[in-house]
C-alpha cells in the first residue's frame, strides 16, 4: 500500500504541469524522492548471513519472513484469542532451532503446557526442559538467564503482560546467548514498543464450510507487525495441517458419527 | 569409636547397636576395664542415652550379649550413662550363651516358630541338635549364622570408610546484617573448602550450607551441582540465588559449608574439531545454568518431561526434577514410544473446566458451547476419540474426546464423560 501511494505521488510529480515547476512542487518532488530512496534502502537490506530457521510453512518462511529467521532472534507471537494456534506455529520454529543442537526450554508458569503435544511437533524429549516458576518475576528472570546462555537453543514463554523494559533485556540477552527466543503474548501487546526481530500476529479463521471434517487443517492469518529489514503490514493466510494419527480399531467407538450430517438438521432447532 | 579399631559397623540385626572388632588389637588397647571407662567417658561427652556394653568371643556373641542382657547376672550399673557392662573371660562365651533363649540367636522368624514347636527353648537345647542336621532342618542360612556365632566360620567386619566430607566454618568478626558481609564470609569459606578438594582433583556435587545467626538460629540449605563444581564464582552464585529469598532471624555471625558429596573433576582433552568443542562447551554451560535455575526457582520446578505409556492425557507424561532425572539417567531411549492417539493440545488443564454443550444428539459431537458468558457455534468437530482406561487404579476414566473448531476459529479439546454425559474443556490448541 505504501509503495503504491509513493508511486502515485511520484507519477504526479513526474508529470509537470508547467515547464518550470513552482517552489512547492519542487519541494514535494524532493520529499517524495527522498522517501522513495529510503524505502528502497529498506527493501534492499541484505539478508542476514548464516543459517535461517524455518517454520516449514512456505507462506510464512518465504513471503512473510523472506527466507526464515536468524537463529539468534527474539520473535513475538501475538494471539488474538485463546486457542488461536500461535503456540502451535511457534513450536514448529522451536523444533527447527532445537535440531541445530542445544536445549529447548519451555517456561510455563500456568502449569498447563502439555509436552506430548510439543514432542509431536518435533521437540526432542531428551533436550527439552520445562520450567515452572512460581511467579512472573521468576519467569522473567528464568527467560533472561536462558536466553543469555549459549547452551540453550530456544526458549518458549508466554507472558500475558510485560513492561517495556523486559523485552529489551530479552533482546540483549538473545544477542549475547545466540539462541532463539519465542514470546507468546496477547494481541493487546501490539501497541507496546517492539524490541523483537519479528513480531507476528496470529488470527484464527473459521473454516468456510460448516462441518467439513474431511479437511484436518485449520486456517490462520499471520500478520507481520514488525520486522527488522522488512516492510511490516503484510499478511498471509495459511492452512496448518495438524499431525494426526489413525486410531487403532479397538479404540474407535462402535458407531462413528458423521458430524456434518448430524449438525445440519439440528441447527434450525436450537435457539441462538 | 574409630580410635579403638578401624573395623566398626552397625549390627545388622539391630541398627541401634555398634560392633567393634578388636581381634588382634589387644596389645594396642588398655585393659578391658580401662577400655570400658574410656568408652563411658566418650559417651558422657557426646551426651548419648544409656548404653549397653558387652564383650564376646565372636561378633555374633557380643551382639547377643549386648542386645539381651536379661538372663545375665554379671552386669552392673556403673553410671547414669551406662546400663550394662558384660564382660566374660575369653573362651567362656559358649558357657554363658547356653542360658539364652533360642530367639536371641537372631534366626529367621520361621526358625523360631519351628524351634518352639519342637520344644527347643534355650540355646542349650539348640546345641543338642547334631551339627549336620541344622542345615537340613532349618536351612543353610541358619546353619551359617550358628557357625558364625560359635566362631567356626569367619565373621568379618569391613573396615569403616571415613566419609569424604570436607567442612569449613567461617566466622565474622562481629555479627552483621549487610549482604556484603555475608558474601565476604561465604567467599572465604568457599575458597577454603575448595583448597583440599583441589589438591585431590575433586569437585563438589552436594553442598550443605548453614548460616549461623546471632541469636543461635541457623538457616540451612542443601545444594546439588549438575557436574563436580570447583569454580568458586559459580558455587557462590548458586548459594546467593538460593539464599536471596531466605529471611534471617538475626544478624549473621558466620557460615558453615560442608561438601557432603564430592566427585573427581572431569578433565578432557581439547577436541580437534570445532563442532565437538562447541557441543562440549554447551553441555558444561548447561550444567551451570541448570544449577542456577534450580537454586533460584527450586529443584522441583526445573523438570524434564518424561513420557509415560498412558492413554489418559493427564497421565501421559511426568515432570521429573532435572537432578533426579540425571541420576536415573533417563533419556529418549528410555522413554516409551508415543501411543497412537489423536491430536493433542499444547495446553492441557489440570482440572478440566465444566462447560454447557448442546450436542447434535445424546452421543453426538458438540454443536454449541457456552463459554465465557456467551454461546459459540462449533463449526467443525473431529472425533470421538474414546478413552476408557484406569479401571485398575480403582477409578474408571471413560471419555469421548472431540477436537472442535469454534465460530471464531479457535480450537478447543472437549470431552464428554460417559458416566454422566457431562461436558468438559480439557485443553486448547494454543
Amino acid at each position: 500500500m505504501t509503495s503504491r501511494i509513493i508511486d502515485d505521488l511520484a507519477m504526479k510529480t513526474a508529470t509537470p504541469s508547467a515547464q518550470t515547476p513552482s517552489l512547492a512542487e519542487h519541494s514535494v518532488g524532493r520529499v517524495v524522492e527522498d522517501l522513495r530512496r529510503r524505502l528502497e534502502g529498506l527493501r534492499s537490506l541484505p539478508a542476514a548471513a548464516g543459517p535461517r530457521l524455518q517454520t516449514g510453512i512456505r507462506e510464512i518462511d518465504e513471503e512473510l519472513l523472506g527466507g526464515g529467521i536468524s537463529p539468534a532472534s527474539l520473535v513475538e507471537w501475538l494471539a488474538e484469542r485463546p486457542g488461536s494456534g500461535a503456540e502451535e506455529t511457534a513450536l514448529r520454529l522451536a523444533a527447527a532451532a532445537c535440531r541445530r543442537g542445544g536445549m529447548a526450554v519451555i517456561v510455563d508458569d500456568t502449569g498447563t503446557f502439555h509436552p506430548p503435544a510439543a514432542f509431536r511437533r518435533g521437540l526432542d524429549p531428551a533436550r527439552t526442559i520445562l520450567l515452572r516458576p512460581a511467579s512472573q518475576r521468576d519467569a522473567v528472570w528464568a527467560v533472561h538467564q536462558c536466553l543469555a546462555d549459549e547452551s540453550v537453543a530456544v526458549v518458549l514463554a508466554a507472558f500475558p503482560r510485560l513492561n517495556d523494559v523486559v523485552p529489551r533485556r530479552f533482546q540483549l540477552a538473545v544477542e549475547r546467548g545466540g539462541g532463539l527466543g519465542l514470546l507468546l503474548r496477547p494481541a493487546a501487546a501490539k501497541a507496546d514498543p517492539c524490541w523483537a526481530a519479528v513480531r507476528l500476529l496470529v488470527e484464527p479463521l473459521p473454516w468456510p464450510r460448516l462441518g467439513d471434517t474431511l479437511a484436518e487443517a485449520r486456517r490462520l492469518r499471520i500478520h507481520l507487525l514488525a520486522a527488522r529489514g522488512m516492510i511490516p503490514g503484510r499478511s498471509v493466510e495459511i492452512l496448518v495441517h495438524e499431525p494426526t494419527y489413525p486410531l487403532p480399531e479397538d479404540r474407535r467407538p462402535a458407531e462413528r458419527l458423521n458430524p456434518s450430517a448430524a449438525l445440519r438438521p439440528l441447527r434450525r432447532k436450537v435457539p441462538g | 569409636m574409630t580410635k579403638y579399631t578401624p573395623s566398626i559397623a552397625p549390627d545388622p540385626l539391630d541398627g541401634r547397636a555398634l560392633i567393634l572388632d578388636l581381634t588382634g588389637l589387644s596389645h594396642l588397647l588398655p585393659s578391658e576395664s580401662a577400655l570400658v571407662l574410656d568408652i563411658l567417658a566418650d559417651c558422657e561427652e557426646l551426651g548419648t542415652p544409656p548404653v549397653r556394653l558387652a564383650f564376646g568371643d565372636t561378633i555374633g556373641m557380643a551382639g547377643i550379649f549386648a542386645r539381651e542382657p536379661e538372663p545375665l547376672t554379671g552386669g552392673a550399673a556403673l553410671s547414669p550413662h551406662l546400663s550394662w557392662v558384660f564382660w566374660i573371660p575369653p573362651g567362656r562365651g559358649i558357657a554363658f550363651l547356653r542360658r539364652y533363649p533360642v530367639t536371641a540367636l537372631g534366626f529367621r522368624r520361621e526358625v523360631a516358630v519351628w524351634c518352639r514347636e519342637l520344644g527347643i527353648r534355650t540355646v542349650a537345647d539348640f546345641m543338642g541338635i547334631p551339627a549336620g542336621e541344622i542345615a537340613a532342618k532349618f536351612g543353610r542360612d541358619t546353619w551359617r549364622r550358628w557357625e558364625e556365632i560359635l566362631g567356626r566360620r569367619a565373621d568379618i567386619l569391613p573396615p569403616r570408610q571415613p566419609p569424604e566430607e570436607e567442612s569449613v566454618t567461617q566466622w565474622l568478626e562481629y555479627p552483621g546484617t549487610s549482604p556484603e558481609a555475608l558474601a565476604f564470609c561465604l567467599q572465604r569459606a568457599v575458597e577454603l573448602l575448595l583448597l583440599p578438594l583441589a589438591a585431590r582433583d575433586r569437585g563438589i556435587t552436594r553442598l550443605a550450607v548453614a548460616i549461623h545467626c546471632e541469636d543461635g538460629g541457623k538457616v540451612e540449605e542443601n545444594l546439588e551441582f549438575f557436574t563436580p563444581a570447583a569454580d568458586p564464582r559459580g558455587i557462590l552464585e548458586v548459594i546467593r540465588l538460593r539464599l536471596e529469598r531466605r529471611r534471617f532471624p538475626a544478624a549473621v555471625s558466620g557460615a558453615r559449608l560442608v561438601a557432603v558429596e564430592t566427585a573427581p573433576l572431569i578433565r578432557r582433552s581439547c577436541p580437534m574439531f570445532e563442532e565437538l568443542a562447541g557441543e562440549r562447551r554447551r553441555t558444561e554451560r548447561w550444567g551451570r545454568l541448570a544449577e542456577r535455575l534450580a537454586a533460584r526457582l527450586g529443584e522441583d520446578r526445573v523438570l524434564q518431561p518424561v513420557l509415560r505409556a498412558e492413554y489418559q492425557p493427564e497421565l501421559a507424561w511426568q515432570g521429573v526434577p532435572l537432578f533426579t532425572a540425571r541420576k536415573q539417567k533417563r533419556s529418549r531411549r528410555d522413554s516409551p514410544p508415543l501411543p497412537e492417539t489423536g491430536p493433542r493440545p499444547t495446553r492441557l488443564y489440570a482440572r478440566p473446566i465444566p462447560i454447557a454443550v448442546v450436542a447434535a444428539h445424546p452421543d453426538g459431537p458438540p454443536y454449541r458451547c457456552f463459554y465465557g458468558g456467551r454461546w459459540f457455534s462449533v463449526v467443525r468437530a473431529w472425533g470421538p476419540e474414546r478413552i476408557e482406561t484406569g479401571w485398575w487404579r480403582g477409578r474408571l476414566t471413560a471419555r469421548d474426546y472431540y477436537r472442535t473448531e469454534w465460530e471464531d476459529g479457535s480450537h478447543f479439546w472437549l470431552y464428554r464423560r460417559l458416566q454422566d454425559a457431562r461436558w468438559f474443556i480439557h485443553g486448547r490448541f494454543e
